[in-house]
């Protein structure tokens, strides 16, 4: 494959052009990493597949861990074993490995253990938009962070040398924009190191009860050496020596500064200092505020390094002004660009800024009038558009249609989307379908309660949840939608399928096994393409009083399309018949497969032959039987 | 902390300060290959090259965009409002989307050929005319060049080859200081390896046409 023939060339000095994510893998096996775990999670997904698809060349153990907690705890065996790890993972992820992190963070480990994590400002794929640098205090650990796509490599060396310097882990922050931007990037010498681990007892590694004062008096005594680090790192650097406006940017916001004040054309006028380290390099920030003393912070999301200025600045009895998001001059939420960053600077030195003339701003006004929204939907042939037809539809018969869908993260997640009203009432975060779910059945509510959870989900987070709602007696029904695979976020495998990150086969968790053991008596595995079953097994589900596990199984249909592709299966795609139609948009209202249109001037329902992949559920759905394959005029 | 020996052998163009191409398209048209192609095209001919693939959770049917940025004085991956020189439409309405990054002096190669939204094709948003669509168009660049690439791509032997044809235009009109074999290197190595012959002639034919278009 040609990607990795280029992330495994041996060819320091060569430039390459890398996405974000294959820059911060190169940058991993170049550090010599033997270790890299992960969970997928846009925008990180990308890292450790790259790792993986290269693994048996380097000796690297790359995994898919079945949750980011795990794959931090992971990494940090191996780093206590001796061994380089990295573990990779989206915001959210954190959030999930702060339990273990902050007790690695006080034994420390031996060897370089590298956290990654790649924040989604503007949450454009997630559940919230959320500022990891805090946890850099709160860790009490370097974090870095590159401006751009060549640093994020270097960055990840770096992060290996010095987590093996001070014993600690180090972190490394980066965003969505570097993750998924390309650059050109030099590559550079690979480390190849086939180390065997070695367990070297110290009493460092037991955290037990009364040994945490000790150990958090060490990494205190660390915090000197990681001071001196950020204060000599080159992610921070003064650049131009103006004096009427010093502006400090911080990781890709840097980039836009640039761009800006080269647009209006600032560079006799500004000082700008990029950062790039967590603390914050205390003398450059002193030695900028020397020089001016009108502050402008650029940084994504939270005013972290706005606020640490302002210390620096007291302490060093400086006299300035401080402006960023706290005052106003920044947006205080979503994802900067360049657009932004230049009004911004614009306004703080009462310079014009117009992007466009007034003709312009009117052809763009009425541009946007006319421009239809391109929605978020679920592929022709979906599973899941079928699965939520027939949950629907045993609501109507077995519940008056009262269904609280407490909903999850994946694709059926678009189901807020694709059907109006939506068919997704709650989403927090993986697993909390089932979590909620328990809390609306205790507090009584009336509706039935169908937590809508996918397989991958499931193995992740949603066991905790499960074995709750049994314990504790929740009644609900929990719907495991299984297209067999982790569709969302590029179809990465997971244990529920047999299959590793490096495609190795291995043992499958049975899920339906798995559920039956939690103590669910009621237990069915449906198909989603056959309707009439579905429904009544739906139906008793929602009937039952207890916790009712329906499994709705069938292959992702993007997956089966690969693969029929590659056998040279050919698709039977189906169509409206116009003389039965009688255009009551039963198909798309209650069934809503993104491939059917409607006729406003005949009146019908119209089959996208290019967008049909021929699962046929229409042809079960259509109530007068007007849906057949294309060539078959007898039935369906 | 032990200083990082950099072995960057950079050929620097260094009279090309900011060259701005912007793709606009849907879901499974292929953008994000054709970024790719121009993209490594740009870097193998020695420039400094940032690109910005934008396609939010959007899996298939849904808008992307790709901001590639080739130049000495080029800094972020996205390129700013007013800033884009040369637009690659792989749809129509797609173009009216990103109207607010269009330069003035843009030059805009659009295909004509529709993919309609699940909003037009249900009936709840009308989709204009092309016409329309084009003479918006023609307010906010400079040179418009409008094909049913489509077509193009057909008489290449494989309408999905439509991506491929429009890179092959963009190399046509001759904007950018890359060599045509530059270009077909790239479709070459990236495109899978049983679709290279037809991709090799998708980009002539895509060529031919914008060079006929200019003389």
């Amino acid at each position: 494959m040609r990607k990795a023939e280029i992330i495994s060339k041996d060819s320091p000095g060569e430039r390459v052009l890398l996405l974000g994510n294959e820059a911060i893998a190169r940058g991993a096996i170049e550090a010599g990493v033997q270790v890299a775990t992960s969970y997928p999670g846009t925008p990180a997904s990308e890292i450790l597949s790259t790792i993986a698809s290269v693994a048996s060349e380097f000796g690297i153990h790359a995994e898919w861990s079945t949750n980011e907690m795990v794959a931090f705890e992971t990494a940090a065996g191996a780093a206590i074993a001796g061994l380089r790890a990295m573990a990779s993972m989206k915001h959210v992820g954190m959030n999930w490995i702060m339990d273990p992190l902050m007790a690695v963070n006080q034994s420390g480990v031996r060897e370089g253990l590298v956290v990654l994590t790649a924040d989604d400002p503007g949450a454009y794929s997630s559940q919230n938009e959320q500022d990891s640098r805090r946890y850099s205090k709160m860790t009490e650990l370097l974090m870095l962070e590159p401006s751009d796509v060549a640093e994020a490599k270097e960055t990840v060396i770096d992060a290996f040398n010095i987590s093996d310097k001070l014993e600690l882990p180090v972190l490394v922050r980066v965003v969505g924009r570097i993750c998924h931007s390309r650059a050109d990037v030099a590559l550079g010498p690979i480390r190849r190191v086939k180390r065997r681990g070695l367990f070297k007892r110290d009493r460092r590694w037991v955290m037990i009860a009364g040994s945490s004062p000790e150990r958090h008096k060490w990494l205190h005594q660390q915090q000197g050496k990681i001071q001196k680090i950020a204060e000599e790192s080159r992610l921070n650097r003064i650049v131009g020596k103006g004096s009427e406006l010093g502006i400090i940017a911080a990781g890709v916001t840097y980039t836009y500064v640039m761009d800006a004040v080269r647009c209006l054309n600032l560079n006799e006028k500004v000082t700008v200092l990029k950062i790039g380290t967590y603390p914050l390099p205390r003398n450059a920030i002193l030695q900028l505020l020397d020089k001016v003393n009108d502050i402008l912070v650029f940084e994504e999301v939270e005013p972290v390094v706005e606020e640490w200025v302002k210390e620096i600045a007291f302490d060093g009895g400086k006299k300035c002004i401080i402006r960023g998001k706290l005052t106003g001059d920044v947006q205080r939420e979503r994802d900067l660009n360049v657009d932004a960053v230049t009004g911004s600077i614009a306004l703080a030195l009462g310079v014009k800024y117009q992007a466009l003339s007034p003709e312009g701003e009117k052809a763009v006004e009425e541009s946007i009038t006319i421009t239809p929204p391109r929605r978020l939907l679920m592929c022709p042939g979906c599973p899941h558009t079928a699965t939520f037809f027939i949950i629907n539809q045993a609501g109507r018969k077995a519940a008056k249609g009262k269904i609280i869908y407490s909903g999850d993260i994946g694709c059926y997640a678009l189901g807020f989307y694709a059907f109006e009203p939506p068919r997704q009432d709650t989403q927090f975060c993986m697993g909390a379908s089932i979590g909620i779910g328990c809390g609306l059945a205790h507090s009584g509510v009336e509706d039935c309660i169908v937590a809508t959870i996918g397989d991958g989900t499931f193995i992740h987070a949603g066991i905790p949840g499960l074995i709750n709602a049994v314990y504790n007696n929740a009644s609900m029904v929990i719907v495991i939608f299984d297209n067999e695979t982790t569709a969302m976020t590029g179809f990465q495998p997971h244990p529920g399928t047999g299959v590793r990150a490096t495609g190795k086969k291995t043992r499958k968790v049975n899920i339906e096994g798995l559920v039956k053991a939690c103590g669910v008596k009621n237990v069915k595995v449906i198909d989603p393409y056959d309707i009439d079953e579905s429904i009544m097994a739906v139906k008793e589900a929602v009937e039952y009083k207890g916790v009712s596990v329906i499994i709705s199984r069938r292959l992702c249909m993007l997956e089966w399309l690969r693969r029929a592709r590659r056998k040279g299966i050919e698709i039977e795609t189906y169509q409206v018949d116009p003389e039965k139609c009688t255009g009551c948009k039963f198909c798309i209202d209650e069934f809503g497969c993104s491939a059917i249109a409607f006729d406003e001037k005949e009146k019908v329902a119209t089959i996208d032959s290019v967008l049909c992949n021929g699962c046929g559920v229409c042809g079960q759905v259509c109530p007068v039987g007007a849906i057949n394959k294309v060539g078959d005029k007898t039935g369906c | 902390m032990e200083p990082l020996i950099r072995w960057v052998t950079k050929l620097v163009v260094s009279n090309l300060e900011e060259f701005n191409v912007l793709i606009a398209g849907v879901g499974g048209q292929g953008n994000l290959l054709s970024s790719e192609v121009i993209a490594t095209a740009a870097v193998q001919e020695g420039f400094k090259v940032r690109v910005a693939d934008v396609f939010g959770a959007a899996q298939r049917g849904g808008s992307v965009l790709s901001h590639i940025r080739i130049g000495e004085e080029v800094h972020s991956p996205i390129i700013r409002n007013g800033g884009t020189n040369v637009l690659l439409g792989l749809e129509p309405v797609e173009c009216l989307r990103v109207s607010r990054l269009l330069s003035p002096s843009c030059t805009a190669i659009v295909n004509t050929r529709p993919i309609y939204p699940r909003d037009v094709s249900i009936g709840e948003f009308t989709y204009s005319s092309i016409p329309e669509i084009t003479s918006l168009l023609r307010r906010l660049v400079k040179n418009l060049i409008c094909r049913d690439f489509v077509k193009i791509a057909d008489a290449a032997g494989d309408s999905r080859a439509l991506n491929v044809v429009m890179v092959g235009s963009l190399a046509g009109v001759e904007l950018l200081p890359i060599k045509k074999e530059q270009f077909l290197e790239a479709v070459t190595e990236i495109v899978p390896k049983r679709t290279v012959e037809i991709n090799i002639k998708a980009f002539e034919l895509g060529f031919e046409e914008a060079r006929h278009e200019l003389h």
